[in-house]
């Protein structure tokens, strides 16, 4: 009993500072530290629809809990009416701290027992746990009292106020859990979170009651840390029997507690005969306050952690593993990339992207009479529908309908959203939305659609050959205009001199000669820009094709993807906290 | 006020008239007179069958449902008989009270284990007089599993009464609650056996508060009281007053006093047995401490009309009781189907209105792939075909084409593309349809833990595509027989026979995806043109009237299909839910029944108890008019 007081007098140095004892260098693992992987992984869970209620007010406590002094832990005693808790508090104190009676249930508001003369440090901690009766351990009375502690059947002050045996614990005795009376145990559900340590008192009678087992101890074993199974009216048993009970608590306690915590110890005590010594014992030992309130704490978040990752589907036993795996997710994009260079028609782009491009040629390398009749097939109209590569593209909509593309997706989805964790169903079901995604990936078409160049290349052979043809145009002009010339206006007298070349006369010969070289150069820019046109039409086509992989890739799952995201941050959180964090 | 007897707190019987010997035939008469009752039971029976057929939702309504079903096998059914079927003395309460230490008093040996260890019975232990176990178990107890039930049987015990020690009702042991709820409904004369630590416990109130329903007579044991005296009196005060709350009124007794002559007989006697009065021997109390009870049970064995009031009392109590359960189980019903109607509507307009997103998407043609549209556009648009439907020159041409190149149409290359993306459209819409349904009940209580359990709830049912494939290739199908056998006369039919009857019909089937709808030319692509050209072709061969005729018959046939195997899809949701007819109708049937158990005779009990306390005078005349 000397270790005790030192260890009050070290956690009084701290107290003075309630916070910063809590940072992560002090803290070693750094319960800050598990706090925001806590944050992160409801952060994780929320995105992924799963329901974080539960695990946020876990955090919101544990918080709240950290701003408090931690020079004394607050041990709660729970258990069914009747089965002795007011009397065991008492048995302990050697006083009555809180009124016992035979008429059930009895205690209806809890009742603190604290360290004497802690009563001001843990002012703020009781107020935040709604505890407005006090008493102190071996205190002077009801002196400096916080309330009236209406008509308690106080019992007289302890004479000597000195040498506390139980300098670190705060003894809350609570209502009961199982009586008719509803308010008793919703009290006690509200404290619970709030609590450092518990002490679940049972009876030979009501120890395997159902309402204890599955809906308090099941639930509540698993996020606390310092907590011990009271077996209490020993004074009932018959000494062999009181082994036997406790043994098939112990096999209970270990049953329920899961693998996480270490199981529950029972002790056997008689409030009734005073035989308390098992739970002195275990009060007294390491019960370092500051360790218990951290250890609690760390509890319950490994316990909220590990909830939200079962409920998010994600185990963090194992290897994180993508919800959709990328073999599946390849043969999708493919498949929809596909379907939605269907709909923009590759075969087709390429012909009117060589059209235009010939009619681009035609314009510059076709001298005058070219020029002539580009204009008409552009005035004509029919430029517009066989020469327009761009004005195809964007009117891909008229051509299909991109749902064949948004089942590839939503087809890939189906088989994840069967193995998923119900609670993530819904969401993971709406990460393809069909219009949502139809509407996505419309508006990725129509932003490579915008990205494409619209007009045909160009090339310096097409004015050199333009010039050309125009030259032989003109001598076409003037060979032709010579032969009128000299028909028309053949000299009346004198015979005029035509040169000859051979025995063609050279006008015929220009004209001829000039006539099959602009059909040569016609032919010449055709081929050359139809090479040109073809190139650019291969460029264009396989542009549009890989831009729309990219956008088809980077559209649709998208959602997915931030779900992905989600359950790596929850997965990532509940290994770090089951690894660093206890 | 002070006489020995402790059983005169029922009405006393003018013992002296009845002689076992004489009146056996009243009695037979009396037991059966309430003629319609036994009919009535059997009624509510089937209802108790129909209701739970139905998959109550909700585990109150599976509750309810249950301890009807309950109630009329293990009481009702055997009561409105006879009141001469053993009497079932039921010892009741929570884990740990001393039901097993009470039972083995009444018997006078350890014949229920008892121990420390919770729960201490898992079975029920009933004690009974070998004549009476085939009764009993064929009757009272049929409901029960064999196997949860141990027979002790005692032939020096008289006949005409069994005695079981129920399970506990509050342990880690469900199956225990469910076999003693079964118990309750079972029961004539309830003895309730707590303990101070207990008695404000509520799991155990709750059947407590069935007890009362059900008009069980009851004796109230506290066992394990304090010691001291002015403790004790507060804990018996104090259970009193609980007591009275839910509306029994509870007169305390004392061992020691058995002065309880002339009390009501609706008052529920209470016996408080204080702390360590066990004999360890023979795992029972002291017998002083119990007497009461002890001279109670012994005197319902020795005679055979107290027995039968008691049975009258708890057959009358079963009847007043029953009214309100089955209104509370009607009222279920009637909750139920509201909540089924809108869970149904609900899912109905999700697939609804993706039927219709789906027939517009199909309206608009653009679903099909390019690649199919294409293929039919090069066969329509073959001089071979576009002869029929055109004149001069391209006749000629067509007819020269047809000899030397001629024109496979692509029908298995069409239909097939035409199959699949129509599936994979409609697998699409109906996808959306089961996940915004799944998603929609997902939030509602009454069938979430039902979407919970079949996670193919959000996506289509597995085979979907096989079984829309073999409607749409039958759809096709039909469309070429239709084709054949109600195509046009002979002249266009020859003409049409060139290019073939599964051609034409791959023609008609794409016009219905794939039409003009005011647009001619071939400005919006091959789709268009396609559709220019195939209705060219269709309206040359069969004449514009039957053309649109054919179309629209095409169509329509296909929504059904569509519509078909969505409502297959919706079904696997429907299923979840009973329907909201058969509850509607299920709750009129209980309300009506309902009103005829009200309207028995209301003296029935008295009547009853006349006319079975007193055979020889009273058979007759009032039995029948009850009948």
């Amino acid at each position: 009993m000397s270790a005790p007081p030192s260890e009050s007098a070290r956690a009084g140095d701290a107290g003075t500072q309630p916070l910063p004892e809590w940072s992560e260098p002090a803290m070693g693992g750094g319960i800050l530290g598990c706090l925001r992987a806590l944050g992160e992984a409801i952060e994780g869970a929320r995105l992924l629809g799963v329901s974080t209620e539960g695990a946020e007010h876990v955090r919101d406590e544990a918080r709240r809990r950290l701003g408090f002094p931690s020079e004394a832990y607050v041990l709660a005693l729970v258990g069914g009416t009747g089965v002795g808790k007011s009397s065991l508090l008492n048995a302990l104190a050697g006083t009555t701290v809180s009124a016992a009676s035979v008429k059930r249930p009895t205690t209806g508001r809890a009742v603190a027992w604290i360290p004497f003369g802690t009563r001001d440090e843990l002012h703020g901690l009781l107020d935040w746990l709604g505890v407005g009766e006090v008493r102190e351990h071996g205190g002077l009375g009801d002196a400096g009292s916080l309330d009236a502690t209406d008509g308690n059947r106080t019992g007289s002050p302890e004479p000597e106020p000195t040498a506390d045996p139980l300098p670190t614990v705060a003894i809350l005795d609570l209502p009961d859990i199982d009586s008719l009376e509803p308010s008793h145990r919703e009290r006690v559900e509200e404290l619970l979170p709030r609590v450092d340590a518990v002490a679940w008192v049972v009876d030979p009678e009501k120890y395997h009651d159902a309402v204890l087992h599955d809906e308090f101890l099941r639930r509540w074993l698993g996020s606390l840390d310092r907590q011990l199974i009271v077996l209490n009216k020993l004074d009932r048993l018959a000494p062999g029997d009181a082994d036997r009970v406790a043994r098939d608590l112990r096999r209970d306690a270990g049953r329920l507690s899961g693998r996480r915590v270490p199981v529950p110890d029972v002790v056997v005590t008689s409030a009734k005969t005073g035989d308390l010594d098992a739970f002195r014992q275990w009060l007294a030992a390491e019960s370092e306050a500051k360790h218990v309130v951290r250890a609690r704490i760390v509890a319950s978040i490994r316990a909220a952690t590990e909830e939200l990752a079962s409920a998010a589907g994600v185990d963090p036993t194992q290897g994180a593993r993508a919800l959709v795996d990328p073999a599946a997710r390849r043969t999708a994009i493919d498949r929809a990339t596909g379907r939605v260079l269907d709909v923009i028609d590759l075969p087709v782009l390429e012909r009117q992207a060589v059209a235009a491009t010939r009619a681009r040629a035609r314009r510059r390398g076709t001298g005058p009479l070219g020029m002539l009749t580009s204009a008409v097939y552009r005035l004509s109209g029919r430029e517009a529908r066989v020469a327009d590569p761009h004005g195809h593209l964007v009117r891909w909509r008229d051509r299909g309908s991109l749902a064949a593309a948004v089942a590839a997706f939503s087809d890939a989805l189906a088989d994840p959203v069967r193995s998923a964790a119900p609670e993530t169903r819904a969401t993971l079901a709406a990460a393809v939305e069909p219009r949502e995604t139809d509407a996505a990936l419309a508006g990725a078409i129509d932003r490579v659609v915008a990205r494409t160049p619209a007009r045909p290349p160009a090339s310096i052979v097409w004015p050199i050959l333009g010039a050309l043809q125009s030259l032989a145009t003109l001598v076409v002009i003037l060979s032709a205009a010579w032969i009128v010339v000299w028909i028309l206006a053949r000299p009346a007298v004198d015979e005029v001199v035509l040169p000859l070349v051979g025995r063609v006369p050279v006008p015929l010969a220009l004209l001829v000669g000039a006539l099959a070289a602009g059909y040569l150069l016609a032919r010449l820019l055709g081929l050359h820009a139809g090479s040109v046109g073809r190139r650019w039409a291969r460029d264009l086509a396989g542009e549009v094709r890989s831009a729309v992989g990219g956008a088809v890739d980077e559209t649709a799952f998208r959602r997915l993807d931030r779900l992905e995201a989600a359950r790596r941050e929850v997965w990532n959180a509940t290994r770090s906290i089951a690894s660093s964090c206890r | 006020m002070s006489t020995s007897s402790p059983r005169s707190r029922l009405p006393r019987a003018p013992r002296t008239r009845h002689a076992p010997d004489t009146g056996e035939s009243g009695r037979e008469a009396a037991d059966s007179a309430p003629a319609s009752l036994p009919a009535l039971v059997d009624r509510l029976e089937e209802l108790a069958r129909r209701r739970l057929a139905l998959h109550p939702v909700s585990d109150v309504a599976v509750a309810r449902a249950e301890r009807l079903r309950d109630h009329l096998a293990g009481h009702l059914r055997v009561r409105s008989r006879s009141l001469d079927a053993p009497l079932l003395v039921l010892l009741l309460g929570p884990t740990g009270a001393g039901k097993s230490t009470l039972f083995n008093t009444l018997v006078g040996r350890a014949a229920s284990p008892t121990g420390v260890l919770r729960p201490t019975t898992r079975e029920a232990v009933v004690l009974v007089q070998p004549a009476d176990r085939e009764a009993l178990l064929e009757g009272t107890l049929a409901a029960v599993e064999r196997d949860r039930i141990r027979i002790i049987e005692d032939a020096s015990i008289e006949r005409g009464l069994a005695l079981v020690d129920a399970p506990d009702v509050d342990s880690v042991e469900h199956a225990n609650r469910e076999l003693t709820d079964r118990l309750v409904e079972a029961a004539d004369l309830c003895l309730f056996v707590t303990t101070a630590t207990r008695y404000a416990d509520r799991v155990p109130w709750a059947v407590l508060e069935r007890v009362r329903e059900r008009g069980l007579p009851l004796i109230v044991v506290v066992n394990r009281m304090p010691p001291d005296s002015a403790d004790a009196s507060e804990v018996t005060a104090d259970v009193v007053r609980l007591l009275s709350t839910t509306g029994l009124h509870v007169v305390a007794r004392d061992a020691g006093d058995q002065a309880s002559r002339g009390a009501p007989i609706d008052d529920v006697p209470l016996l408080a047995v204080a702390e360590g009065d066990v004999d360890p021997g023979t795992e029972s109390l002291r017998a002083a401490a119990v007497a009461p009870i002890l001279d109670r049970v012994a005197a319902l064995r020795a005679d055979r009309d107290e027995r039968r009031a008691i049975a009258a009392r708890a057959l009358t109590g079963a009847l007043a009781g029953l009214g309100p359960l089955l209104d509370a189980v009607a009222d279920d019903c009637e909750h139920e189907a509201i909540d089924a109607d809108a869970l149904r509507r609900t899912a109905a307009t999700r697939f609804e209105s993706e039927l219709v997103a789906l027939r517009d998407a199909l309206g608009h043609g653009t679903f099909l792939r390019e690649e199919a549209v294409r293929q039919w556009h090069d066969y329509v648009g073959a001089d071979e075909v576009t002869r029929l439907f055109s004149t001069g020159i391209g006749r000629v041409r067509g007819a020269i084409a047809s000899v030397f190149r001629p024109t496979e149409p692509p029908v298995e290359p069409v239909r097939k593309a035409t199959a699949d993306d129509l599936i994979g459209l409609a697998r699409l819409h109906a996808a959306e349809a089961a996940r915004r349904t799944a998603m929609a009940w997902a939030d509602d209580p009454v069938v979430a833990a039902a979407v919970a359990d079949d996670p193919t709830l959000w996506s289509v049912s597995r085979g979907f595509d096989d079984r829309l494939r073999v409607r749409i290739e039958a759809w096709m199908a039909s469309i070429a027989e239709e084709v054949r056998t109600t195509g046009r006369p002979k002249r266009q039919l020859a003409k049409g026979a060139s290019v073939g009857v599964n051609a034409l019909g791959t023609g008609v089937m794409l016009a219905t995806f794939v039409h003009t709808g005011g647009l001619t030319g071939a400005e919006l692509g091959v789709a268009a043109g396609t559709a220019f050209l195939n209705q060219k072709l269709l309206s040359a061969l069969f004449g514009e009237a039957a053309m649109v005729e054919l179309i629209r018959h095409a169509r329509e046939n296909l929504d059904g299909i569509l519509a078909a195997t969505f409502a297959q899809e919706r079904a696997r949701f429907d299923s979840l839910v009973a329907g909201g007819e058969p509850l509607r109708a299920l709750a009129a049937d209980v309300r009506a029944a309902a009103t005829d158990v009200r309207s028995l005779p209301p003296n029935l009990p008295d009547e009853l108890r006349a006319v079975l306390v007193a055979p020889a005078e009273g058979a007759a005349s009032p039995a029948r008019s009850g009948a």
